[in-house]
């Protein structure tokens, strides 16, 4: 799976999770580096911050969603933001979830089964 | 020789006219007052047939009050003195209901003199009486109404543009009571300037002319004060085309404009909490993943060491924010305050360097700094003023592309004839847009664009920053060729005397002496003459005394808040919110410790002295200032004064 959020921390601490549950866990800091990465890996699942600087989370799902190789991938927004019409747009940009932050871990391992 | 009897000479005629006529009633009552006779008129209006009133006393038609005073036998009474007694006044009719009449009785007499009887003819008055009831009663609805209306001036002129009437949204808004402005010229309400240029007749004309004229423009108050005003006058005529006199409304919009401010206020208020609550779950997100991982003993020592890093370096990020927090709360309550030493500038810069060099090694920027050779000296809070250069700084790493150029260069230049520290800070980023040039340094202002919401911190960077260089009497200048072509940041800060680097944080002996208690006083000027307002501080400041500089109302206000000046000199004329207005908002806002407002004005009558007294100034200067004057200004006796 894909990790992708600029705030270093965020993304060790739920990376370091997801290893010790026994995922393959890979990491970006920016939308470029993200759809980079999803290109090649092909991973099944991206978590997304939203608030990323350069491209931002809506516009990298919806690259990734334009993409037929990646259909099987299950994109999910991580967001600060609680707003409706924020969750409307990640819907619209092709997001399969939408979690608000902080992520419960617990919830994170059933999530992925 | 006997005329020939002509037809209407014949009595008859006369009776067939009374018994005729329906629109009058026409009888006769005896000596005493009893009905003799009766009338289809009486009928119609009294209701009696002749059958049931023949006979009776006439009494009967008068209402129970005027019964019980005796007031028919009175009106027979007046008839027999006077030959005829006429009268309004309410009657009878047989259904007890009750009509206005009016009323003539008229004695009849014989050749001799003798009274025979008494004509009286009765006209029922009542759709007149009631329309004219139904007039005064609206007309009295309608002056209640005008009265009561509490937000416009309505008032009335006669064509001369004397003043008429008043009601209370006059009172409110322009201070006079009605007594004392009845009867007295409109032009009061007018600026000098404009009476001078006739403008007060000028709407009267247009106003006579086109029927009405309105404007937008400065009115005064009864206590000098200025209020912006929207006002109409409609010129009255009546249906010949007279003119009557006029009808003027004023509106005061200072309330619109300040409740319009209120809401603006208030809505940047959520916009900002809506940010607050975003930006605090970014670093709160990690912590709470961290504390969920270290509950699992069995990770291992490098998840930990991933967990413990995570929550040291977010909760300083927390505690980041909620210092902004804190000075913004400051800033709003007016409770920010510096303390500012002698310092070398470059010493401030070298921290805030420091303190930046995370955020500009994360966008992996150059940073070129040029620093003068000689000590920079500055009358500076060392903690606050590095901070707001690191403010700069942080901006200009978080809003350039990485690898991008920062240069922060310090220089001496002198800036209307005074020495000064130029700090600029250009970067190559994203660069400001024109229209937000003038309001990136308000608060809650997010990001250099208005839609960038991905970038962190709550907006209120710039606007401490502003407020911190402005509290150590300097000024914060941003410019910015366009969007993509970068900005430049430019802090102003007064150089320190060289001549008083002779012992540190001493003050010239000579000075000494006039300072009341040995300790500097906090005076802020404030004159929209720039060069006065220049003399004046150096003036003060050389007397030892700490000095910020304002030019313009608002300002002087919000530096009131922030510095909390013991001494305020305020020039009188400005434009804008003028001198008289500054004191009533600061004598109504009550700050604490109450400042010492000295007018410093052209004006010099006895009547001049008596305004500013009135206006809550405490002393009165007259221009050009001579140098004892504000020496007297400034000494406030040995223990701090109290007020109230």
């Amino acid at each position: 799976m894909l990790l992708v959020d600029d705030n270093a921390d965020a993304v060790a601490v739920v990376a370091a999770w997801l290893k010790h549950a026994g995922h393959e866990v890979h990491e970006a800091r920016d939308g470029f580096a993200a759809a980079e990465l999803a290109r090649r890996l092909r991973p099944d699942f991206v978590f997304l911050d939203l608030g990323l600087p350069g491209m931002d989370g809506l516009a990298v799902a919806r690259q990734l969603r334009a993409d037929p190789q990646l259909a099987r991938t299950r994109i999910i927004a991580m967001t600060g933001s609680g707003r409706e019409d924020d969750r409307e747009a990640a819907r619209g940009a092709g997001f399969d979830q939408y979690l608000l932050k902080p992520v419960d871990l617990e919830f994170l391992r059933s999530l992925l089964g | 020789m006997a005329a020939k009897p002509r037809p209407l000479d014949d009595p008859k005629l006369f009776q067939l006219m009374a018994e005729s006529v329906r629109d009058y009633a026409i009888f006769l009552l005896d000596p005493k007052g009893y009905i003799q006779s009766w009338n289809p008129g009486a009928e119609r209006i009294k209701q009696y047939k002749a059958d049931e009133i023949v006979g009776q006393h006439f009494s009967t038609f008068y209402t129970p009050q005027d019964i019980a005073r005796d007031w028919p036998a009175t009106e027979l009474q007046r008839a027999t003195m006077e030959g005829r007694f006429e009268d309004e006044g309410w009657r009878v009719r047989k259904d007890g209901s009750r009509f206005w009449a009016h009323v003539v009785i008229t004695a009849l007499r014989d050749p001799k003199g003798k009274l025979l009887a008494f004509s009286k003819i009765t006209r029922d008055l009542s759709d007149r009486r009631l329309q004219e009831e139904e007039l005064r009663r609206s007309e009295e609805r309608f002056r209640l109404l005008i009265e009561g209306v509490q937000d416009y001036a309505i008032y009335m002129l006669n064509p001369e543009g004397v003043i008429s009437s008043w009601n209370a949204g006059a009172r409110r808004i322009k201070g006079y009571e009605a007594s004392e402005i009845i009867g007295k010229h409109f032009s009061r309400f007018y600026s000098a300037d404009d009476i001078a240029a006739g403008k007060p007749w000028a709407e009267l004309a247009m106003a006579r002319e086109h029927g009405r004229a309105e404007d937008e423009g400065w009115r005064v108050r009864k206590d000098g004060t200025r209020f912006w005003a929207r006002v109409v006058v409609s010129a009255l005529k009546d249906a010949e085309g007279q003119l009557h006199g006029f009808a003027k409304v004023t509106q005061d919009l200072t309330q619109r404009q300040h409740s319009q401010a209120v809401e603006i206020a208030a809505r940047q208020v959520q916009d900002f909490i809506a940010v607050l609550a975003h930006e605090l779950r970014n670093p709160l997100a990690p912590i709470r993943n961290a504390a969920q991982l270290l509950k699992d003993t069995s990770a291992g020592e490098e998840v930990f060491e991933v967990a413990r890093r995570a929550i040291d370096r977010q909760s300083a990020q927390l505690a980041r924010i909620v210092d902004d927090l804190l000075d913004v709360a400051r800033i709003t309550r007016g409770t920010f305050s510096v303390h500012p030493l002698r310092t070398d500038l470059r010493d401030i810069v070298q921290r805030a360097v420091e303190t930046a060099r995370p955020g500009i090694e994360a966008g992996q920027h150059h940073l070129l700094v040029e620093l003068p050779p000689g000590a920079v000296l500055v009358r500076a809070d060392e903690l606050r003023l590095s901070q707001a250069v690191t403010n700069v700084l942080t901006n200009a790493a978080r809003y350039t592309e990485p690898k991008g150029r920062i240069t922060l260069a310090l220089r001496r230049e002198q800036r209307n004839g005074h020495p000064m520290a130029a700090l600029s800070i250009r970067d190559t980023g994203r660069g400001i847009e024109k229209e937000f040039l003038g309001s990136i340094f308000g608060m809650f202002v997010q990001g250099r664009h208005a839609a960038s919401r991905s970038q962190t911190g709550l907006g209120v960077g710039l606007a401490l920053t502003r407020t911190i260089v402005e509290l150590h009497h300097g000024s914060i200048e941003a410019s910015s060729e366009g969007p993509g072509k970068g900005s430049e940041f430019v802090i102003y800060l007064p150089l320190e005397d060289a001549a008083q680097i002779s012992a540190p944080g001493a003050h010239p002996a000579a000075a000494l002496h006039e300072l009341s208690n040995g300790v500097p006083h906090r005076v802020l000027v404030v004159d929209d003459n720039v060069d006065a307002a220049s003399m004046m501080a150096a003036l003060v400041r050389q007397l030892g005394h700490d000095v910020v500089v304002v030019h313009d109302g608002p300002s002087a206000l919000q530096a009131a808040e922030a510095y909390r000046p013991e001494i305020i000199l305020l020039d009188l004329g400005m434009p804008g919110m003028n001198g008289f207005e500054v004191a009533r908002s600061l004598r109504e806002r009550g700050i604490s410790p109450t400042p010492r407002i000295v007018a410093v004005t052209g004006w010099g009558k006895p009547e001049d002295e008596r305004r500013t007294r009135e206006a809550g100034f405490d002393m009165h200067l007259i221009k050009p200032v001579e140098e004892s004057q504000i020496r007297l200004a400034l000494r406030l006796p040995g223990p701090r004064p109290t007020r109230h």
